[in-house]
């Protein structure tokens, strides 16, 4: 790439992670100083953060490839999973893993190498089986990772001399901090935005597009997407690292359709394609998930209200179905956040809109 | 293995084969005339398994609640078809998928708000666990049902396929959708009752699995549509016989793998059996019994 | 022909060192779909430079034949020839990355995807993608089709006169050999498709492309084209000259004659 292609490139994208960045380092203000409600936000907050990098990582796949991956949760379950692995104490960890060699028993590591070997065993994982999946046509593909969340589910719950099965994990370290979490998804972020500007990132979104088109244009679209399945599987796997050493246990259900349905809605809700998007959903269905947890508890701010069970889900499922039917591409639509923004001043300065087609005196006849 | 125990595995993938190929046939009847896997077909199971629970707990006899869990079924299949896919006519593949996804989490937790969250017993008429014995062979009466609603059903849909008009057309339809369209069938009335009928056919097999199972909970439905899935793209998602062959071939992989294999392994099956749902679509991305796509 | 012939023959081999003569072929080629023979034994070729027609009835495969010379097809039987190099069987964005760029009958943009975006798109998979600088070519093509004030629109939101432009502009990003039109002149009047024709005729003044133009718009081919190749439920019907085309009997036999005494 030359100096200038170069150049245009890395303000683009400084230009839209900047401006997510700074809204999430204000949120993480917010929950490092803020009186707010209690000591509640010093665990939603860090979680969002820890949502952001899944989100992000779901935005990279389907939502530059227009193929729906049900199968993410596998690769959160693997960062997971080999996290608990390396840093459970070894005092109690033959309790928790019975199957375990003695070599893994003995392991102790700490915060970032151990979010390094989570993210690289799940990066590998997904190589292989991108190499299967990636060649289908896209619902073929679509279908299969479904069929992977069924199997990743069905290992984690059954594969009990390593994973506790069902009963689920416990006794990791607190090794995540607010910051951590902080850090993390804005290296999300920054990787997120990176790849969608990058020639691949347009490349899978022409995919996306009309893949015929694509193929007759020159892109291979096999390579795109798979290039896409292992980076945005990598994502996931840091995420599930990330996530166990802040929540210091877990069970394979956090691995299945619920909450891998829940990660979805954030992206119709939010955008699917587009980073600003991917966080703007993940905060407003955070911040709905909180108000109807209270409500679900029979307290709405202090006022009694009646106990309703799977209010929070139905609810969500429920704004997700009618997004799906009236504003099919989500809040942000096809714009990064920073994109509305200049278009907001352009707007105004000229009084079209931001989507607009120039007015027919503007578009010359082309010769 | 003897003779007879294979049997009476024989039985057993008869039984559970029959209300599989029920549940696959419904589901490919509707993406037949719609093009749409309905995630939310499932919830029809646990429609059926409620209204019966909810009936019997309140002293209504068994035989009512079936009745009402089938009429159940149908009705909820219907208002699905009217007021959420209807609007989304003309979405992707995938925008429906993830649609009916998000019906089918609603209705599980309308059910784990309005009952409970919890598993609830349903006791069925003891005649169903009791067994007829045919020489060395032991039959429930569920079993002998169980097939014999299963077959009852697919002759009288067959029938139904061939001999009516309004079969023919959704037959046609559900072969190839715009060209029956431009035959003149009334794609509302088509896609209606194809979702009456896959309601019927749920609400029966829902019946079939509650007796089999006898409990019902809110995540109930999960199961149902995850067979019917593996089952409709064995035979072929836009193969109406290849869904019932599909459900049955399920059924006997699935009895045959627990029947040989230490049962360890056992709950390794479900995840086994996508496994090769996998395989088989990256060969034949349109299910093993469809015709191979043709030029692209 | 015959020259171009054993010009490619001597350069087959050698991937570095360009033809001299840029040349594309179908020898034979049949294609079997279920039964229905959409192609049967049709051989045609584009060099380089010229333009030629492909004209025939509903249904005499023309737009089968773009196809399997884009790779979107593969022939039931035949040969497909790209500079001397089989191609029969790739995929189409290896066939684009040998110098082949189209456009379809039905606009196929990436709706969603600026103007930019689209010929972006083209500019960097396409034939010539290494050491090329992208944004110049991009801003070049937009400023020569009139789409330089559109640049950040989406697709779908142009009028479709402007889609069609982006289209062309999109498949020629790539810098290819030759260039196939699937119908460019579809709901056309006929002034759009004057400017159509120069526009076409410009390209190959400018990018020296072979081109390979389906359309039922006779007038056009006629006037555009150096050889026109007719085609009738899958087989060859005649080759020439428009003049000869005109003139042919089993050609205006199958067009009833007034069509072409017009053109």
């Amino acid at each position: 790439m030359n100096g200038l292609l170069r150049s245009l490139y890395v303000r683009k994208v400084a230009g839209t992670s900047g401006l997510l960045i700074a809204v999430l380092a204000v949120i993480a203000l917010i929950g490092a100083f803020g009186v707010g409600a209690g000591s509640s936000l010093t665990l939603i907050i860090p979680n969002f953060f820890i949502t952001v990098i899944v989100v992000i990582a779901l935005q990279m796949f389907t939502g530059n490839s227009g193929v729906v991956s049900w199968g993410h949760s596998a690769f959160v379950g693997i960062g997971a999973y080999v996290t608990a692995w390396l840093t459970v104490p070894t005092v109690i960890k033959s309790d928790v893993f019975h199957s375990m060699p003695g070599w893994l028993l003995n392991a102790q590591w700490s915060f970032l190498p151990t979010i390094i070997v989570g993210t690289v065993a799940g990066t590998i994982v997904a190589a292989l089986i991108g190499l299967v999946l990636c060649r289908m046509k896209e619902t073929a593909m679509a279908m299969s990772t479904l069929a992977l969340l069924v199997i990743a589910h069905g290992v984690y719950a059954n594969w009990f001399g390593m994973t506790r099965g069902a009963q689920g994990v416990y006794g990791l370290p607190q090794n995540t901090t607010l910051w951590g979490a902080f850090g993390f998804a804005c290296l999300a972020v920054i990787v997120g935005v990176m790849f969608r500007d990058s020639r691949v990132g347009l490349r899978l979104q022409a995919s996306r597009e009309d893949p015929l088109a694509a193929e007759a244009t020159g892109v291979n679209v096999v390579r795109a997407r798979y290039i896409a399945w292992v980076a945005s599987a990598a994502l996931a796997a840091m995420c599930g690292s990330v996530w166990a050493q802040f929540n210091l246990a877990f069970d394979p259900s956090q691995f299945y359709y619920t909450q891998v349905f829940a990660v979805l809605s954030m992206l119709v809700i939010g955008g699917m394609a587009t980073m600003s998007g991917a966080i703007i959903g993940a905060g407003v269905v955070t911040v709905l998930s909180q108000i109807l947890f209270q409500i679900e508890g029979g307290s709405f701010f202090g006022i009694d209200v009646p106990r309703v069970n799977g209010l929070q889900q139905m609810i969500l499922a429920l704004i997700t179905l009618l997004i799906l039917i009236y504003r099919r591409n989500g809040i942000l639509s096809w714009w990064e956040l920073d994109e509305w923004v200049r278009k907001g001043r352009l707007r105004f300065a000229r009084g079209g809109g931001p989507r607009s087609a120039p007015a027919a005196g503007d578009d010359e006849e082309g010769g | 293995m003897s003779a007879s125990e294979v049997g009476q595995q024989i039985i057993n993938a008869l039984s559970l084969g029959s209300t599989y190929a029920l549940l696959a046939l419904g589901l490919a009847l509707v993406f037949g005339v719609m093009g749409l896997v309905n995630f939310a077909y499932g919830e029809l199971v646990t429609i059926t398994g409620y209204t019966m629970y909810l009936l019997t707990v309140n002293g209504v006899p068994w035989w009512i609640g079936v009745v009402a869990g089938i009429v159940f079924a149908t009705i909820a299949s219907l208002l699905m078809e009217r007021f959420a896919f209807r609007p989304l006519r003309n979405a992707s593949f995938l925008t429906l998928l993830f649609s009916s996804f998000a019906l089918s989490v609603i209705i599980q937790n309308v059910f784990r708000a309005a009952v409970s969250p919890r598993t609830k017993g349903i006791e069925g008429p003891s005649l169903l666990i009791k067994a007829v014995h045919l020489g060395p062979l032991s039959i429930s009466w569920l079993s002998i049902i169980t097939i014999g609603v299963g077959f009852a059903c697919l002759l009288g849909l067959t029938l139904f396929m061939r001999g009516s008009l309004a079969g023919i057309g959704m037959r046609a339809a559900a072969e190839n959708f715009s060209v029956a369209r431009l035959m003149g069938v009334r794609a509302n009335r088509v896609i209606a009752l194809a979702f009456v009928i896959s309601g019927l056919l749920a609400g029966v097999a829902g019946v079939l699995w509650v007796s089999r199972s006898g409990s019902v909970d809110p995540g109930m439905g999960f199961t149902p549509i995850l067979k019917a899935f593996i089952a409709t793209v064995i035979g072929g998602l836009g193969s109406l016989p290849g869904a019932v062959l599909g459900g049955f071939m399920l059924a006997a992989a699935e009895v045959f793998f627990i029947a040989v294999l230490p049962t360890s392994v056992a709950p390794f099956s479900d995840p086994f059996a996508l496994l090769l749902v996998i395989v088989i679509l990256y060969f034949k991305p349109n299910g093993l019994l469809a015709p191979v796509a043709e030029g692209a | 022909m015959a020259a171009g012939h054993d010009e490619t023959a001597a350069t087959t081999t050698a991937q570095a060192s360009a033809p001299t003569v840029h040349l594309m072929e179908a020898l034979n080629v049949s294609k079997h779909f279920r039964g229905v023979h959409a192609l049967d034994g049709v051989s045609l070729q584009v060099a380089a430079g010229e333009i030629v027609g492909l004209i025939g009835p509903n249904g005499s495969g023309k737009t089968t034949l773009l196809n399997v010379l884009s790779g979107i097809y593969a022939p039931t039987s035949g040969t497909v020839r790209c500079d001397g190099r089989e191609v029969e069987g790739f995929r189409p964005n290896r066939i684009a990355h040998m110098g082949v760029g189209r456009t379809f009958q039905n606009i196929r943009l990436f709706g969603h995807l600026t103007v930019r975006q689209n010929v972006e798109v083209g500019s960097v998979s396409g034939h010539a993608s290494k050491g090329v600088d992208h944004r110049a070519d991009v801003d070049r093509l937009l400023s020569r089709f009139g789409l330089t004030a559109s640049a950040d629109v989406q697709g779908l939101n142009l009028p479709y006169g402007a889609q069609r432009r982006v289209e062309i502009a999109r498949a020629l990003a790539g810098r290819p050999y030759f260039l196939l039109l699937d119908e460019p002149a579809a709901g056309m009047n006929e002034t759009e498709s004057d400017t159509l024709l120069e526009t076409i005729m410009g390209v190959r003044a400018e990018f020296g492309c072979g081109i390979l133009i389906v359309d039922h718009d006779l007038r056009l081919i006629m006037r555009l084209c150096d050889r026109v190749h007719v085609l009738a439920e899958g087989k060859t019907l005649a080759e020439g000259t428009p003049e000869e085309v005109r003139h042919d009997p089993t050609v205006i036999d199958v067009f009833l004659g007034d069509a072409l005494k017009d053109t």
